[in-house]
């Protein structure tokens, strides 16, 4: 246990600047979004006052400042999730093509090489959650801000719940319902243990082995989405109920999650060789 | 310890700002609304939900609300919705959910709500399948499940009904029992036409026993046709000795090279008495002239069928019982200023009841009438379930529009 902790510390360590650069470039574009949004907003009604003293102006609430801004708060959105997919791969393939193979000090260490695979699948993990939990605290920050330059007799409530369905990306990455988190990032974390599997199938049999990843991979999601689309969930003359194909898939899903699992840990320590 | 500070903070971090925000999402709650009773038997409220949204927050957030309370859209996941709304048109249906309840087995695969019957001895399901055979012509046939009740056998039937008519598809409108005969009321497709045949087949042996086209005599001119359809069991699944049937008119007209615009010329109704095989023109509701006005809403209920219309915010009834040949009482121009509100939302027609939705000072009320006098049988109105000084301001965001009776 504290050898996998100190295997996941070790990643965590390796990608901190990247993760603190994807945390700043966040920050960078939404505050200056939103300062820039509120301030035109502001300075276009000192105009129109300029013009028509007697004129009445619209509180403005912080979720339609973000609903009018979603497009500069996704941006950083989609780098994060751009840079976070390649380094799935690349969380792999660094310790075989860097400058020192680090590969072959990580497989001699005197520890269960499940152990690896379980720290990296943690670290990624680990970016994921802390990328969401710091977007949750920058809104909150945002929010401060929005209250520091708005007026204070022009400022209308928000609800939390309103500014995260003020963007598209906000209702996706932070749904409302918690067991639309669990069933998202359930379906993410498969994901990914599928192709933490298929690069460790590519890794133990290199040429033919890009064939055998990318069948197993197919192979993968055919078995979540065939029984989806031929047991006909959304036909009325469909012989399963929902809640029974539902049963299914989850069944197949816990199924290859498992052995997924058990196939990367088995080509880690037995098929991997230094 | 140190020396991991980066990752215990990140691992907090994420516990701590995840946590919290699911936290503070469970306990912001939208507004509670609860239908409460103004007057009559509450009971008679109990099945009925309405619906409609909530409109303090930035986005209308869909709502229902009953005498229990009020269930908003957003409380559950998309996940849940994605699992428990497919086929939600169909197990939404209270009849089709207590028959799924009780007979999960029996009703799998079958999707055709007007194909079931039920009584204390069978529940029947039919279906119409058309296919094209060697001889490239379309052979139909009628597909039987039986399940008798008590003993829990399931017995199938097919029953060839192809004849020298060349049927495009063929739809089931209604299925009902008499003794031991199975009546299966089928609109045929013949080129641009439709009939209307009622077949009756054997329940023991599962031979046609005879297939009388029902002719209503109306004959459709140059650039008409015909629209054929049924008016049968509010409870799609109850028996019933009567089906109404609906043939309508429409005219033609081109409008481009592929486009063309129907409009209704006329619409009568006919009963048609599976017991006696008799078809009686309607001539109450001869050229009712109804099509234009959506308000008008027809309803069998056994023997009665009732004509329910919002008429410029007054409510009509009229009722019909089709054994007898003759009107019954009903309601005659009931005004929301009578029933003690502003305008007509909504109604509803339910077993014996009216179910109207009404708003008195822009808060929606709800009325429950007894169908033969009009009588208030209950009264009650949306309120807010908070403080009294948030009262007036939540009342404003509330819309309710639908009422669902589960029956």
């Amino acid at each position: 246990m504290n050898r996998y902790l100190k295997l996941v510390h070790m990643e965590i360590h390796r990608f901190r600047y990247v993760l603190g650069s994807l945390m700043g470039i966040t920050m960078i574009f939404q505050i200056s979004a939103l300062i820039w949004q509120v301030n035109s907003k502001l300075s276009m009604d000192r105009e129109t006052a300029k013009q028509f003293p007697e004129s009445l102006f619209s509180q403005i609430s912080f979720h339609e400042i973000v609903f009018s801004i979603q497009f500069w708060f996704i941006i950083p959105i989609l780098v994060s999730i751009a840079v976070l997919s390649l380094y799935v791969f690349l969380i792999w393939y660094r310790d075989w093509f860097g400058r020192n193979t680090f590969i072959y000090r990580l497989l001699m260490l005197p520890t269960a090489r499940r152990h690896i695979y379980l720290a990296k699948l943690t670290a990624i993990l680990t970016f994921v959650f802390s990328l969401v939990a710091f977007q949750l605290l920058l809104l909150v920050i945002e929010k401060l801000i929005f209250n520091m330059i708005v007026p204070a007799d022009r400022i209308q409530s928000s609800h939390f719940s309103d500014v995260i369905a003020a963007n598209q990306a906000f209702k996706e990455l932070i749904p409302r319902a918690f067991d639309q988190f669990v069933f998202s990032y359930g379906l993410g974390i498969m994901a990914l243990i599928i192709i933490f599997t298929a690069i460790l199938i590519e890794r133990s049999y290199r040429m033919v082995g890009i064939v055998y990843a990318a069948l197993y991979v197919f192979v993968c999601v055919f078995a979540v989405v065939f029984p989806l689309l031929s047991l006909g969930i959304d036909r009325s003359n469909a012989y399963l109920y929902p809640e029974e194909i539902f049963g299914i898939v989850f069944g197949i899903c816990a199924v290859l999650l498992a052995a997924s699992v058990w196939l990367g840990f088995r080509l880690l320590s037995k098929k991997i060789a230094v | 310890m140190k020396r991991y500070l980066l990752s215990v903070i990140l691992g907090v971090f994420i516990v701590v700002g995840i946590g919290a925000y699911y936290v503070n999402g469970a306990m912001d709650r939208l507004p509670e609304y609860k239908l409460s009773t103004l007057e009559g038997n509450p009971d008679e409220a109990q099945m009925v939900k309405l619906s409609g949204s909530y409109g303090g927050r930035m986005l209308w957030e869909s709502l229902t609300v009953d005498t229990d309370g009020s269930i908003y859209r957003k409380d559950r996941s998309e996940f849940a919705k994605s699992l428990f709304n497919n086929q939600s048109w169909k197990f939404r249906d209270s009849d089709m959910k207590a028959l799924k309840k009780e007979h999960r087995n029996f009703m799998r695969g079958k999707g055709l709500m007007d194909s079931f019957y039920k009584d204390e001895e069978w529940l029947i399901y039919a279906e119409g399948i058309v296919h094209r055979n060697n001889n490239s012509m379309l052979d139909a046939n009628l597909k039987i499940d039986l399940l008798n009740e008590k003993t829990g056998n399931v017995t199938q039937y097919r029953v060839d009904i192809s004849d020298e008519a060349n049927y495009s598809w063929i739809d089931i409108l209604d299925v009902q029992r008499v003794d031991d005969q199975i009546h299966l009321l089928v609109r045929q497709h013949v080129e641009a036409s439709s009939e209307l045949h009622d077949y009756v087949v054997d329940l023991k042996s599962g031979q046609l026993i005879r297939n009388e086209m029902l002719n209503h005599g109306i004959r459709s001119g140059e650039n008409e046709e015909l629209n054929l359809f049924a008016i049968t069991n509010e409870i799609r699944s109850k028996p019933g000795e009567f089906v109404v049937l609906s043939v309508r008119k429409d005219r033609r007209t081109k409008e481009s090279s592929n486009s063309y615009r129907l409009d209704s010329v006329s619409e009568d109704l006919f009963s048609y008495s599976y017991k006696t095989g008799k078809l009686n023109e309607l001539l109450i509701y001869k050229n009712k002239n109804k099509l234009e006005d959506d308000s008008n809403d027809f309803t069998l209920n056994g023997n009665i069928l009732s004509n329910l219309r919002n008429n410029t915010n007054a409510i009509t009834l009229s009722r019909y019982d089709l054994s007898l040949d003759q009107k019954l009482e009903g309601i005659t121009s009931l005004s929301a200023q009578q029933l003690g509100a502003d305008d007509i939302g909504s109604l509803r027609l339910s077993q014996n009841r009216v179910y109207v939705l009404l708003r008195k000072d822009s808060i929606p009320q709800l009325a429950v009438l007894d169908t033969a006098t009009g009588t208030v049988l209950y009264k009650g109105q949306a309120t807010y379930e908070g403080p009294a000084s948030n009262s007036e301001e939540q009342m404003k965001n509330l819309r309710l529009l639908n009422i669902d009776v589960q029956s």
